[in-house]
C-alpha cells in the first residue's frame, strides 16, 4: 500500500515536471517492478507490455474508430449537425448555446472520443457564437462540455476499452451509455437556460443563424443512417463491436466520397491525426499497463478490499468512497490513463458488492452500472481544472481564449453532470433499461 | 477562424505554431503515407472479412492475425510521427507560474526522460526481435515471421527517442 501511493506520488511529480504521461508511468512501474522483482523480469515484462499492446486485435478499434470520426469531420457534417440543432433551438436565448450542447451530442454517436468531438465541434461553432455577441466563456463551456459526451454515446473508445479491461460485453456497455448520454444532453440544454437566464449578457437573442439547408439534412441522415449501422450490426449480429470500428470507417468513407463534403486535403489531415492520435493513446496504454502489472504485483488491489473489509463500510458508502476518489484523481490525471490504472484496481472491489437491489442482482449488471458510473465520472474529470483535457484541447484550437474563461464557462455545466452522477447512481435502471 | 463555408484546410486542431516544419521532411512524409495505407488495409481487412462472410459464405481466415500485426505496424510506423509532433499527452499547466528559463530546462529534462523510457523500449524490442530470430517464429494462422515486426517496433522507438531529445522548447 506504502509502495503503490509512493508510486503515485512520483508519477504526479514527474507529470507536473512536463513528462508525457505515458512515459512517466512506464518508467515508475518499470523502475518499481524492478526494484521488487529484479531487472530481468522486468524487462521481460516491459518488453512483452510494448509488444503484445501493438498486437492487441481489439485495440484496432482505436485507429478505425477515431479514423471514422476524422473523416466525418473532414467531411463537413459537423456544420450540418449545428445547422439543424439551431433550427430546433435557434429562437430560444442561449439558442446557439444549445445547438452546440445538442450538434456535439449527434456527432458523439459517430465519433468514439470526446477529444476530437470537441475540437471539432469547436470549429464549426465558435464562429458562429463569436460573430453573434456570445460570451467566450458560455461558448467555449458549451463546447468543452458538449464534447464529454463523446466518451458515453456509443460508440466510445473508453468503454470499449473498459470492456477489455473487465472482459464486460461491450455490446451491452455500448447500450448502456444511450440513456445516460441523452441524460447527458438535457442536463447541458438546461444548464445553458440557468446560465443566461441568470446572466443575459452571455448571449444575446438572436433568431435562427443557420438557415438549414439540404445539404445539412442530407448530413443529419447520414449521421443517423451511420448510427443506426453501426449499433444495428452490432445488435443484430452481422458483426462484433471490434470489427463495427472497420465497418464504420468504410462506410463514413463513403458517405463522405457519396456527399461530395472531403477534400483530398482534409482526408490527408484525417488520415494523419489518425495516425498520431492511435500512436498517442497506445503509448499510454503501454505506459499504463506497466504501471498496473506494478501496482497489481505490489498487492494494491488486495490491500485495498481489505481495508474495505476491515472499515465494514455499506456497499453504497464503498461506491461513494471509489467515486469520490475517481473525482480526486481526475483532476489531476489524464482520462484514459486514469481508466487504465483504476478500473484493474476497483473492479475486483465493486463486483464483489451486494447492492441489495433486484435489478443488480447479477455481477454483470453491476459491472455495466459501474461502467457507466465510471465513464460519467472520467467525463466531469475532462473539465475540471487543472487538468481538464478538453478545456485544453480548445485551448488549442481558440488560441485566443485563455484557460480562465473557459473554466469559468464550464462550470454550470459542471454542476449538471454532478447532478446527473448523483441520478446515475441513485437509479441503476437508467443505465441498465436498455441492456435488460 | 474564418467565417462560415466549408474549411477543407483547416490546420489540424494539434498543429501549433513553430511545431510544423519538420512535417515537411522526407521521413516525416514517408512514414505518414505508410500509416495511412496500413489504415486502409485495417480497414480492407474487416470489410473483406465481414463481407465475405456473410455475401459469400467464404470467411478470411487470416483476418484476425492479419488484424493484428497490421495494428502493430500502424502503431509503431504512428510512433515517430506522434514525438516528433510534441504529441504525446502532457501536462503543462503548473509550468505556466514558472520562469521560462525553468520551464525550459525542465522541457529538456522531461525530454530527456521519456528518451530513456523509450531507450529501454528499444532494447528490450530488440531482445524480443532476436529471440523470435534464432527461434524463428511465426504467428499461429499465416505463418508470418514475427521477428521483423519487433525489430520494426525497436526502430520505431529508437527514433521516437531521438525525437524527444532534440524536441524544441516553445518560447
Amino acid at each position: 500500500m506504502t509502495i503503490s501511493l509512493l508510486a503515485f506520488a512520483i508519477l504526479l511529480l514527474l507529470v507536473f515536471a512536463r513528462v508525457p504521461i505515458a512515459f512517466a508511468m512506464a518508467i515508475v512501474g518499470g523502475v518499481g517492478f524492478a526494484l521488487l522483482r529484479g531487472w530481468g523480469p522486468a524487462g521481460a515484462m516491459i518488453g512483452n507490455a510494448v509488444f503484445e499492446t501493438g498486437l492487441n486485435y481489439s485495440l484496432s478499434v482505436v485507429p478505425l474508430f477515431i479514423f471514422m470520426g476524422n473523416v466525418l469531420a473532414g467531411s463537413g457534417i459537423a456544420r450540418g449537425l449545428f445547422s439543424a440543432a439551431d433550427r430546433v433551438f435557434g429562437r430560444m436565448r442561449g439558442g446557439l448555446a444549445m445547438a452546440t450542447v445538442l450538434s456535439c451530442g449527434g456527432f458523439s454517436a459517430v465519433c468514439g472520443s470526446s477529444l476530437a468531438t470537441a475540437a471539432t465541434m469547436a470549429k464549426v461553432t465558435m464562429p458562429s457564437m463569436r460573430r453573434f455577441g456570445y460570451s467566450d466563456s458560455l461558448a467555449t463551456g458549451a463546447i468543452a462540455a458538449g464534447g464529454t459526451l463523446g466518451i458515453l454515446i456509443p460508440p466510445s473508445v473508453v468503454l470499449i476499452i473498459f470492456g477489455l479491461l473487465t472482459e464486460a460485453d461491450i455490446g451491452k456497455l455500448f447500450l448502456a451509455g444511450i440513456i445516460p448520454g441523452i441524460l447527458g444532453i438535457i442536463g447541458y440544454l438546461l444548464a445553458v437556460m440557468v446560465a443566461v437566464r441568470l446572466k443575459p449578457e452571455l448571449a444575446p437573442q438572436v433568431r435562427e443563424v443557420h438557415p438549414m439547408t439540404r445539404r445539412d439534412a442530407v448530413s443529419v441522415t447520414a449521421v443517423l443512417a451511420l448510427f443506426i449501422f453501426i449499433m444495428g450490426g452490432i445488435y443484430g449480429g452481422f458483426f462484433t463491436p471490434i470489427e463495427a470500428a472497420g465497418m464504420g470507417a468504410a462506410a463514413a468513407l463513403l458517405i463522405a466520397l457519396a456527399t461530395g463534403g472531403l477534400s483530398r486535403g482534409a482526408l490527408w489531415t484525417a488520415f494523419l491525426d489518425s495516425a498520431t492520435a492511435s500512436a498517442m493513446i497506445f503509448a499510454i496504454i503501454i505506459g499504463a499497463e506497466i504501471f498496473s502489472n506494478f501496482v497489481t504485483f505490489a498487492g494494491l488491489p488486495d490491500s485495498l478490499s481489505q481495508i474495505v473489509e476491515n472499515l465494514g463500510l455499506s456497499p453504497w458508502a464503498v461506491l461513494l468512497v471509489i467515486v469520490m476518489i475517481y473525482m480526486v484523481l481526475g483532476c489531476f490525471l489524464e482520462s484514459l490513463s486514469m481508466i487504465l490504472l483504476t478500473v484493474p484496481v476497483f473492479y475486483p472491489l465493486v463486483s464483489n458488492l451486494d447492492f441489495g437491489l433486484a435489478i443488480l442482482q447479477s455481477p454483470d449488471a453491476v459491472l455495466i452500472w459501474f461502467a457507466i458510473i465510471v465513464v460519467v465520472v472520467t467525463e466531469i474529470s475532462l473539465i475540471t481544472p487543472p487538468i481538464g483535457m478538453n478545456v485544453f484541447v480548445l485551448r488549442s484550437v481558440l488560441p485566443d481564449v485563455s484557460l480562465r474563461t473557459i473554466f469559468r464557462g464550464v462550470y454550470i455545466f459542471w454542476m449538471a453532470d454532478i447532478v446527473r452522477l448523483a441520478l446515475i447512481i441513485a437509479l441503476p435502471v437508467l443505465s441498465l433499461y436498455l441492456v435488460t | 477562424m474564418s467565417g462560415p463555408g466549408p474549411m477543407p484546410e483547416d490546420p489540424a486542431p494539434d498543429m501549433i505554431r513553430g511545431r510544423t516544419p519538420h512535417r515537411q521532411a522526407l521521413w516525416y512524409r514517408l512514414l505518414a503515407r505508410v500509416a495511412a495505407l496500413l489504415i486502409v488495409m485495417l480497414i480492407g481487412v474487416t470489410c473483406i472479412d465481414v463481407i465475405g462472410r456473410y455475401a459469400f459464405n467464404r470467411p478470411f481466415g487470416g483476418a484476425y492475425e492479419l488484424t493484428q500485426m497490421l495494428l502493430a505496424a500502424l502503431v509503431f510506423v504512428a510512433l515517430p510521427l506522434t514525438s516528433a509532433d510534441g504529441g504525446h499527452v502532457e501536462v503543462d499547466l503548473a509550468l505556466h507560474l514558472m520562469p521560462s528559463r525553468v520551464q525550459r530546462l525542465l522541457g529538456r529534462l522531461a525530454g530527456i526522460v521519456s528518451a530513456m523510457v523509450l531507450g529501454y523500449f528499444t532494447w528490450r524490442l530488440v531482445v524480443i526481435g532476436l529471440d523470435q530470430l534464432h527461434e524463428s517464429t511465426r504467428s499461429a494462422s499465416l505463418a508470418l515471421p514475427m521477428a521483423p515486426l519487433a525489430f520494426l517496433a525497436a526502430a520505431s522507438c529508437a527514433v521516437s527517442a531521438a525525437c524527444m531529445v532534440l524536441r524544441r522548447e516553445e518560447p
